[in-house]
């Protein structure tokens, strides 16, 4: 070998303490883009699970997306770890140099240390990923709900990409690297390590920065009302809360140690004394890191939790959403304007039964049959409790008032939907969602706003379960109503006040048939459909008797069933594979900070034995700081998961999941087994900190 | 009664795993009175570090006694030891091991903080000495804001807050440059000449010109010793380099 190859291995040897967990960082990072790129390669092939297009199509989606944010994390992981890992060796780079080793020469090192690295890193990524591809893919399929795949090969175009991605990825660092050498001084890469330490100001702007993002991020967390706010906001929210979390940890726990350290009789104390100097210091060199670690703990938490929460609840998604094997939504009055007079109105029973016999036409023995009706539309709720139907100010603002959407059922459906039997007279409802004794809605027109008067209804109970649950999009109400005559008056007044913008009724029939099988309703269905555009039904002319509608959607739930799984599913494993990530990245990051914690506090450890402290005491102390400053992160993560709950509930009704008790075990139980796992990584890397402290204490 | 009694002291380093013995110290006794200024001087490796350390009760001598004001420091129990430390004995290092976490001021305070000592009383000890040894300027500043004169005098600070019985110095100029060295003598005279007892340790014969009283340490044991008597610096500075002479070609002439 000769001479630069070999300075290159010794001296990643030397320093393995801290290339042996990059290497490792690195393989995990190519194994784990490798394995997006080839599952997404593998879902675009057709014939990879047969029949199910849309829900590979899903996959295909989501691990490219998965690749695209693994990609973007392993760029700034990398580099975040190269940078330490050059403060480190600023000393050796300085000695070769003041030995007679050009700049030329130590970036010949250099750059024979990063092939080195690279080969080990990407050939060892690529192998792991190779490995463990195939499990990985079962796993996926199975929390798919799909059948095991035939025929799982390595991709070598995936593969030729991600060696590609990480070899440009290195090169950026190898850059980095060689400009730091050449604009340094060969003295101050030597003296590096030990210049002298400023003390850290507080910056006031910052902190209240910190504050303010802070608060607001937390405060639209909390206030968001409905999910399209909630999806709106999510990002906006997450924003001002990692701005907040940095400042949190940069300037605001600087300026409350200081103000600590301002109280002499809190300071003066041989516990505080040691521990309010010792964090402002460690605040100082960590905050960035610590804030880092915060962040990504917090996201790894949301994003499993979130996703266990909705893949645990698809069995209920299913049943609520899909309740039946077969739905029938028909949409109706018609588009103003083609109202066909031949046909007259929308007539439900002639619609139920011309359905019905299609089923049993095409063999089926239908063993459950129920509809419901229901009219959903939105209002604005006044202070005082009035509802008033929505009007928007000519720049397009609405009126003020909270937006409601509110559904409207007959009793009759309410008893098919519930088991509950309940009267009710004409002019009296059942509520879910809103207070008061009476209900009043006053309507106006959409061009000038006129009067068009008040429906009022006496309020005969109030709900406690929403019948009819629907993606949180606003405040969700539901008003039972005694019939369809109610119904259908408060239909005509509502398109009256709402004019093109009126919502249509929409009726359901479910049935239930006794061979449920998927491929027979499959096979239903597609007797049913036509060119995948018009319904032969329709051709055929045998919906002629049952009125003026606008629109039907003829679906089976083994479809839904199947699509709920796959999106679930997927933002499953998505959520657990990225978290995997992220979580080696974390227990990196600890491990690099107890690395670097430990060399700073060796010195500080004997000093401070000499002047008078016993071994234990300097240990005890130095272990409660190394404590706060490990669970700081992690107690900050946990108290923003606790204010994005709301935002998480509301962001999953989106995908019809709103079992709130669910969503709490897991969240709960995630922040629970991240706190086990975070405690055990810092355990173990404790270690590490121990070894190089206690190597000098007498 | 003399305030340190140091009796057949002996030190033997052994190795991790017991093959290789080193012996630091053979056999040293002496004894200081109060009010003394004693210097240890003696090549590198002629055990006068480890001679320190077993004053300072930082290390466990393998055989015989130190008596500090008649008690046997040897016989202190190891979790009260500490303690002792930081009331009766003053230290001073040779890079002057400041915390950089503290302020000059919270440097100084460190061992009553630990201590337990009340704030009134912490800052009152503060004011007057620091105005003593001309150090009160510098108290809200950073060790990283100090030259290495400002740094040994903070140290000198830090070592005397405590009222020690005595203060021990190990090599304390040998990181300063010759106008901090003067300064810092002069310091350590002063201190003597109010009262205080110092033990300094070097192999700069111009610190131990200070000193009332020279020891010799060499190859682990005590070898000479000399009186300043009413000597000028400078002539006891002669007679110390001329033993130093004496004491380097006697070892030739044993080999």
């Amino acid at each position: 070998m000769s001479l630069y190859p070999k300075l290159a291995w010794q001296s990643i040897r030397g320093n393995r303490r801290f290339y042996l967990p990059y290497a490792f960082a690195l393989m995990g990072n190519v194994a784990a883009f490798y394995i997006m790129g080839a599952l997404a390669q593998d879902a675009g092939k057709a014939d990879m699970v047969p029949g199910r297009p849309n829900a590979m199509e899903y996959v295909r989606v989501f691990m490219a997306l998965g690749r695209v944010v693994a990609g973007f994390f392993s760029l700034i992981f990398l580099l975040y770890i190269n940078s330490f890992l050059m403060k480190r060796r600023k000393k050796e780079l300085g000695l070769y140099n003041i030995l007679g080793m050009g700049k030329v020469h130590i970036a010949l090192v250099l750059l024979f240390e990063t092939l080195f690295l690279g080969v080990t890193g990407i050939g060892g990524g690529l192998l792991l990923g190779m490995l463990f591809h195939r499990l990985v893919t079962l796993t996926l399929y199975k929390m798919l709900d799909f059948p095991v795949p035939f025929g799982i090969l390595p991709s070598v175009s995936a593969m030729a990409m991600t060696a590609s991605f990480f070899a440009v990825l290195l090169g950026v660092t190898l850059l980095v690297n060689l400009n730091r050498v050449r604009v340094s001084r060969p003295i101050e890469l030597l003296r590096a390590g030990n210049v002298g330490e400023r003390e850290p100001k507080t910056r006031w702007l910052l902190t209240a920065l910190g504050v303010v993002t802070l608060g607001a991020g937390y405060y639209i967390a909390v206030t968001t009302g409905d999910a399209v706010s909630a999806l709106a906001n999510y990002f906006l929210a997450v924003f001002l809360v990692i701005i907040g979390t940095y400042c949190l940890f940069t300037a605001v726990s600087i300026a409350v140690l200081k103000l600590l350290r301002r109280n002499k009789r809190f300071y003066y104390r041989t516990s505080h004394f040691i521990g309010v100097s010792g964090m402002l210091y460690r605040m100082k060199q960590n905050a960035v890191g610590l804030a880092n670690i915060c962040i990504l703990c917090t996201m790894v938490m949301v994003m499993i939790s979130g996703t266990v929460s909705l893949y645990l609840g698809s069995e209920q998604i299913v049943r609520e959403q899909y309740p039946s094997d077969i739905r029938v939504r028909v949409a109706y009055p018609n588009y103003p304007g083609s109202y066909d007079e031949t046909r007259g109105d929308f007539d439900p029973e002639a619609m139920l039964e011309a359905q019905a016999g299609f089923l049993e036409g095409h063999g089926a023995e239908i063993t459950k049959q129920w509809t419901v009706e229901e009219l959903p539309f939105s209002v604005l709720e006044q202070p005082d409790g009035t509802l008033e139907s929505m009007r928007r100010y000519e720049n397009g603002a609405l009126f003020p008032g909270r937006a409601c959407g509110l559904t409207c059922i007959t009793a009759a459906d309410y008893t098919a939907i519930t088991g509950e039997a309940v009267e009710l007279a004409k002019d009296e409802v059942l509520l879910y969602g809103l207070e008061g004794d009476t209900v009043t809605i006053r309507w106006y027109g959409q061009t000038d706003w006129e009067d068009q008067g008040t429906s009022t209804y006496r309020v005969a109970g109030h709900l406690k379960d929403n019948p009819r649950f629907s993606p949180n999009i606003q405040v969700l109400c539901t008003m039972v109503v005694a019939d369809r005559e109610v119904l259908q008056d408060l239909y005509r007044r509502q398109e009256a006040a709402y004019g093109d913008n009126a919502s249509t009724i929409a009726w359901y029939a479910y049935f239930n048939v006794a061979d449920n099988d998927p491929e027979k309703l499959y096979a239903i269905r597609n007797a049913y459909w036509y060119d995948g555009d018009n319904y032969k039904a329709e051709n055929e002319g045998w919906l002629d008797e049952t009125g003026n509608w606008r629109s039907l959607s003829y679906s089976i739930g083994a479809d839904g069933r199947a699509d709920t799984f796959a999106l679930s599913g997927g933002f499953l494993f998505l959520g657990i594979f990225l978290g995997l990530v992220f979580l080696i990245a974390t227990v990196l990051m600890i491990y690099y900070k107890q690395l670097s914690e430990g060399y700073e506090d060796k010195e500080r450890f004997e000093i401070m034995q000499k002047v008078g402290l016993t071994p234990e005491e300097v240990k005890k102390s130095i272990h409660s700081q190394i404590l706060m400053v490990f669970f700081l992160p992690i107690a900050v993560a946990a108290v923003h998961i606790v204010f994005d709950f709301h935002l998480v509930e509301l962001l999953l009704t989106l995908f019809y999941m709103h079992d709130r008790t669910l969503i709490l075990l897991c969240t709960a139980g995630t922040v629970g087994l991240f706190f086990l796992v975070y405690g055990a990584v810092y355990l173990l890397t404790a270690r590490t900190y121990y070894k190089i402290v206690e190597r000098k204490v007498t | 009664m003399p305030i340190l009694q140091v009796t057949d002291l002996k030190k033997i380093y052994t190795t991790r795993f017991g093959g290789q013995s080193v012996q630091a110290l053979s056999s040293v006794s002496f004894a200081v009175e109060p009010g003394e200024y004693v210097a240890v001087m003696g090549e590198s490796g002629s055990g006068k570090t480890t001679l320190l350390n077993l004053l300072a009760a930082l290390d466990r001598p393998t055989s015989g006694q130190v008596y500090l004001d008649g008690r046997n420091i040897v016989e202190i129990k190891e979790r009260d030891i500490a303690a002792f430390r930081r009331d009766n004995l003053g230290f001073m290092f040779q890079d002057f091991n400041l915390l950089d976490t503290f302020s000059v001021k919270d440097n100084i305070l460190l061992p009553l903080v630990l201590a337990g000592k009340s704030v009134r009383e912490m800052e009152s000890r503060l004011d007057i000495l620091t105005k003593r040894l001309g150090v009160w300027e510098l108290l809200h500043k950073f060790p990283y804001e100090l030259s290495g004169g400002q740094k040994q005098r903070v140290a000198v600070a830090r070592a005397l807050i405590t009222e020690p019985r005595i203060l021990l110095a190990d090599e304390p100029t040998g990181a300063l440059d010759s106008k901090s060295t003067d300064s810092l003598l002069r310091l350590f005279n002063q201190v003597n000449e109010e009262g205080q007892t110092i033990v300094v340790v070097t192999h700069s014969a111009k610190a131990a010109s200070h000193a009332k009283r020279v020891l010799f340490i060499r190859d682990g044991a005590l070898f000479h010793q000399i009186y300043k008597g009413l000597c000028s610096n400078e002539e006891f500075y002669q007679k110390i380099a001329d033993t130093l002479t004496l004491l380097a070609s006697g070892g030739e002439a044993e080999e």
